[in-house]
């Protein structure tokens, strides 16, 4: 559904990426795991547009998606949550969704969406008229998955959704992921907690210094010893 | 307030408005004309700058550049008020567009400095086009002697301006502005075109102050580059949006007003000193009433003026 092939990408004349080529394919989580600094985010902003790839090519559903703007490659509906906290804080919580429906023309069409999204994260319907600054770190991270929802993608990036957040809201975040892949949803996760990212994903990639260092499914990444090692820390 | 008692209000306001000329002469009646222009100039400068948060230090050049191209055609081709008007209108708007290309692609206190370099090069631009614009000189515009004239064509623009940023609150266009002053990047993450909806907006309001600037050129019937590009003239747009309220409706009108009347009032009273006032006003609301007059009136029913509680760590 999603193929990178030979990407090189990276901010001005500073190259990142040297060659990055990978897969995902319709109703997988695939993980892309790598220490601070490997060009993680930087292979999610070149995904979504906000970087233009030097060289190498970016499919999504057949078609060259190389080199267009955000807004042209959300409109092929490849939803995206960047690393950090992105809501509009002094927005509601049902604001804030109803902007994730922005692309969509009509009303009828947001509201619908909002309401398949409050079915799945009921906790954001108890809480749609509180204002997103006010939400718990974790409470924030659904809100901007359920804004990322509201576009219906075929695809879904999230950037280090685990940042910052305890144990059992990790764990929250997770089956959110899940369930959404349960429900026919394609996923690709980038994740510095390698072990929970390796635990869900049917396949994964291991980013270092710019370039795919392993691959292979989740259990056989879990599994290897090198990667345990390097990236686990055992 | 109900649909009907608001829309009696505004009404009543329109008719006052209209009627208030005929019960006012010479020096009152210039003194609401020019208050009238500064409520449009406010609002117009809030359009862009208070809904987008990309704060324009150099609105004065729209202004000025509407000025001296209604100014040129008339003095020079002999073209008449409304077509010359209309020119400077158009001109201004393609330059606001012209300008936006570089600078709405840089943020914070650059775009600001962007704006600001541009007022003051339109200006030695203007001084050194001597053949059409005299330079330093300035120009003596057809003196057409009519207080209400002015009046009514000021009134005209700024219900414009007024009834504009109000239909914009409502729509698409309104919200995707907000976003982008929230959080630019966020917005651009749910496939806002960030740059058009900026450009859209600063184009709008380089037309609204281009025609200011127009109709004040033949009000006023004589220009030079350092009046009509002022800096404090920019300046004082930002002061009155927010002693009002930036990024509301009515925050500029109760703001212009405010500083208006109360400069008019100090500077009567006070000559000398007057600014001196003007400054701990400005300083006091800055301190006190971080979201303007207004929008401290305001803030317990607005939504956009919660203040959002820091997120609970959860670590
Ligand atoms: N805007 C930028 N301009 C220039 N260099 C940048 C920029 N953003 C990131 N970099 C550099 O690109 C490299 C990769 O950064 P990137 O953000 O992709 O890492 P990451 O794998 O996402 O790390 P983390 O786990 O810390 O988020 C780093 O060396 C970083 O310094
Ligand atoms: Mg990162």
């Amino acid at each position: 559904m999603l193929h990178l092939e030979n990407v090189v990408s990276g901010y001005g004349k500073i190259e990142i990426l040297h060659g990055v080529t990978l897969d995902v394919r319709t109703g997988e989580v695939v993980s892309i795991i790598g220490p601070n600094g490997s060009g993680k985010s930087t292979l999610f902003k070149t995904v979504m547009g906000f970087l233009t790839p030097a060289a190498g090519a970016i499919r999504f559903d057949g078609r060259e998606i190389t080199g267009l703007p955000p807004e042209e490659i959300i409109r092929r509906q490849i939803s995206c949550v960047p690393q950090g906290r992105c809501t509009f804080p002094h927005m509601t919580v049902k604001e804030n969704l109803e902007l994730g429906g922005y692309i969509h023309r009509n009303r009828q069409e947001v509201s619908r969406a909002l309401e398949e999204v409050f079915a799945q994260f009921p906790i954001l319907k108890e809480r749609r008229r509180a204002v997103a600054g006010s939400l718990s770190g974790g409470e924030q991270q659904m809100v901007e998955m359920a804004r990322a929802l509201m576009l219906r993608p075929k695809a879904l990036l999230l950037d280090e959704p685990l940042l910052g957040l305890a144990p059992k809201v990790r764990g929250v975040i997770l089956d959110k992921v899940l369930e959404l892949n349960a429900a026919g949803g394609t996923v690709l996760l980038i994740e510095q907690n390698a072990r929970r990212a390796l635990e869900i994903a049917h396949r994964a990639y291991v980013l270092e210094l710019g370039r795919i260092r392993f691959e292979g499914p989740g259990g056989e990444l879990l599994a290897d010893k090198k990667v345990r090692r390097l990236y686990i820390g055992e | 307030m109900a649909r009907g008692a608001k829309l009696l209000t505004l009404g009543v306001l329109f008719a006052g408005l209209v009627g208030l000329p005929f019960f006012l002469t010479g020096y009152k009646l210039r003194f609401v004309t020019w208050l009238l222009m500064w409520v449009g100039l406010a609002s117009t400068w809030n359009l862009f700058s208070g809904y987008t948060g990309y704060i324009n230090f150099g609105p004065v050049a729209f202004f000025g550049v509407g000025a001296y191209v209604t100014a040129v055609l008339m003095v020079k081709a002999g073209v008449s008020f409304f077509p010359a008007l209309l020119a400077a209108g158009v001109l201004a708007g393609i330059a606001a567009l012209l300008l936006g290309v570089p600078t709405l692609r840089i943020r914070g206190a650059y775009f600001a400095i962007a704006t600001l370099a541009f007022s003051e090069a339109t200006r030695s631009l203007t001084l050194n086009l001597s053949g059409l614009t005299e330079g330093g000189k300035g120009l003596m515009l057809p003196i057409y002697n009519n207080a209400y004239f002015f009046y009514f064509v000021i009134l005209g623009l700024t219900v414009a301006v007024v009834a504009t940023v109000a239909f914009i609150q409502r729509t698409r266009f309104g919200i995707t502005l907000v976003s982008i002053r929230e959080d630019e990047v966020a917005s651009q993450v749910l496939g806002v075109n960030t740059f058009l909806n900026k450009m859209a907006a600063f184009g709008l309001s380089g037309v609204f102050l281009a025609l200011y600037g127009g109709i004040y050129a033949y009000w006023q019937t004589f220009i030079e580059p350092g009046e009509v590009f002022n800096v404090l003239y920019s300046v004082q747009m930002l002061v009155m949006t927010f002693l009002g309220g930036s990024g509301t409706l009515l925050g500029p009108i109760v703001g212009a007003v405010v500083l208006g009347a109360m400069t008019e009032y100090l500077w009567a009273t006070f000559t000398y000193v007057y600014l001196i006032f003007v400054g701990v006003l400005i300083v006091a609301t800055v301190l006190f009433l971080p979201d303007g007059v207004w929008g401290y009136c305001v803030q317990t029913q607005s939504r956009r003026r919660r203040r959002a509680q820091p997120a609970p760590v959860l670590e």
